[in-house]
């Protein structure tokens, strides 16, 4: 979408492999997202695509290789990796808002208790975020009174609200009912046309043509091919892109 | 059998106003070192996980008046001297601490990994994820039974009356070996019966208000 800004790397990984007892989970990752540019990952289940995705903020750890965020390598533990997670916005399969707190609250918790704003100030700009995803009267109810695609729109929001160099989707709309995926779809779509980094993990092939600058197919936990999304659903160039394409696209 | 009957409430309501003050400072007590115990509990340093256990291991399987005779008798032979209501309310307190610990960890244990992980991803330290996102939602999973402990410590709380606090049960005692003999031994037992299960019906009438207070739907 932005192809005339100069391309810096918001995220490398290099070498990466992680290992979950005996299963290989990722094997030799090397990745590069640059900044404003939409990376989708696809793959079979269990091919490492989500735990990848969840190497990025070290919410898994890896066994060897290196991960940077904007220039500088993951810290290890404490104030420094608290530090990067808030300017990685992260949101996951099952939503995961906090359950007792009101919509609202959960948006501005972190920019309260992490950035230090002001709560006036973080109600603010929770409430324009809130009516960036549609949901401006949904400010005080709380997440079990949401449909799920309400909900998957207000993690979209508090992870906005930390004004992140980065989001990550962790199969965003897995969860959701069929006739509420569209309602998620679009306001990634919207993000993505703004220029937001973001990483994808996701099913939706529709969504990956139309918002990916870049499609990265994994299979049993390695990168096996990655394309423009033209080149990629159009002309898969391996045998298990083929495949995989060809059970995915029949209906 | 109504003899003396105002003496006798007038001794039982000096117990129950002890009984009820000695309950609710030990849970106070009980309640900062269970969440203490808790937070050890799951961090994510190992020596402060086994020293949680071992707390636990030790107040969970001696019994309470054990705690409360090696504290009254033993610790000042070794130069620590308190007076003996100091005994009762920390051997009362660091006992049923172990408990909270255990019940809150519990209630942590049923809080969505989720939970956790959406609040780390936000970047909250682990304390702050702790305080601002699990403990409120594990506290409130465990209210009800926070309120069994509260209860079983009003009638634990009996025991003191081996160091010498003049609680319920010990003014009980007072009264019905009444050297003149005046109280009648019924009213008596009626009275201090009627004492517990009025403080008993009152916590578990505060609990259930704290608990739909706290109510949230998942």
């Amino acid at each position: 979408m932005v192809e005339t800004q100069p391309k810096t790397p918001m995220v490398t990984i290099t070498g990466v492999n992680k290992h979950f007892g005996d299963l290989h989970a990722l094997r030799d990752i090397d990745l590069t997202v640059d900044e404003s540019e939409v990376v989708v990952l696809i793959g079979p289940s269990g091919s490492g695509k989500s735990t990848l995705c969840r190497t990025i903020n070290r919410l898994e750890t890896i066994d060897s290789g290196e991960i940077t965020v904007n220039g500088s390598p993951l810290p290890a533990e404490g104030r420094a990796l608290a530090q990067l997670r808030a300017d990685v916005g992260m949101v996951f399969q099952h939503f995961n808002l906090f359950a007792h707190l009101t919509v609202l609250e959960n948006i501005t918790l972190g920019p309260i208790k992490v950035r230090r704003r002001s709560k006036a100030e973080a109600a603010e700009r929770a409430r324009a975020l809130l009516d960036r995803v549609g949901l401006s009267d949904k400010a005080d109810a709380y997440p079990a009174q949401l449909s799920g695609g309400q909900q998957q729109r207000v993690a979209i929001a508090r992870g906005l609200a930390m004004d992140p160099k980065l989001m990550m989707f962790d199969e965003p709309t897995s969860a959701l009912d069929p006739e509420m995926i569209n309602e998620v779809l679009d306001v990634m779509q919207d993000l993505a046309h703004e220029g937001m980094t973001m990483v994808v993990v996701t099913h939706e092939m529709g969504f990956a043509r139309r918002a990916a600058n870049r499609v990265v197919f994994m299979a049993d936990g390695a990168i096996v091919e990655t394309a423009t999304p033209a080149a990629f659903f159009d002309d898969p160039q391996t045998e298990r892109a083929q495949d995989f394409l060809s059970k995915v696209m029949t209906h | 059998m109504f003899d003396n009957f105002d003496l006798m409430v007038e001794g039982l309501w000096g117990g129950f106003v002890t009984t009820v003050w000695v309950t609710f400072a030990s849970y106070a007590i009980a309640l900062l070192v269970g969440a203490t115990l808790a937070i050890m509990h799951v961090s994510p340093v190992a020596p402060a996980r086994w020293a949680a256990n071992a707390y636990t291991q030790m107040f969970r399987n001696v019994p309470l008046l054990a705690v409360l005779f090696i504290m009254f008798f033993g610790l000042p032979k070794v130069g620590i001297s308190q007076e003996n209501w100091v005994w009762a309310l920390l051997g009362l307190g660091l006992y049923t601490g172990a408990f909270v610990g255990e019940t809150l960890r519990s209630g942590i244990n049923s809080i969505p990994l989720g939970q956790a992980e959406a609040a780390r991803s936000i970047g909250l330290s682990f304390g702050q994820s702790l305080g601002n996102v699990v403990l409120p939602q594990a506290f409130r999973a465990v209210i009800a039974p926070l309120g069994s402990l509260l209860i079983a410590l009003v009638k634990n709380s009996a025991l003191v009356l081996a160091i010498g606090v003049r609680e319920l049960t010990a003014e009980a005692q007072v009264l019905i070996n009444d050297n003149q003999n005046r109280f009648n031994l019924w009213m008596v037992i009626i009275g201090v019966t009627v004492s517990y299960l009025i403080i008993a019906f009152a916590i578990s009438y505060l609990v259930r208000l704290v608990e739909r207070r706290a109510a949230f739907t998942r």
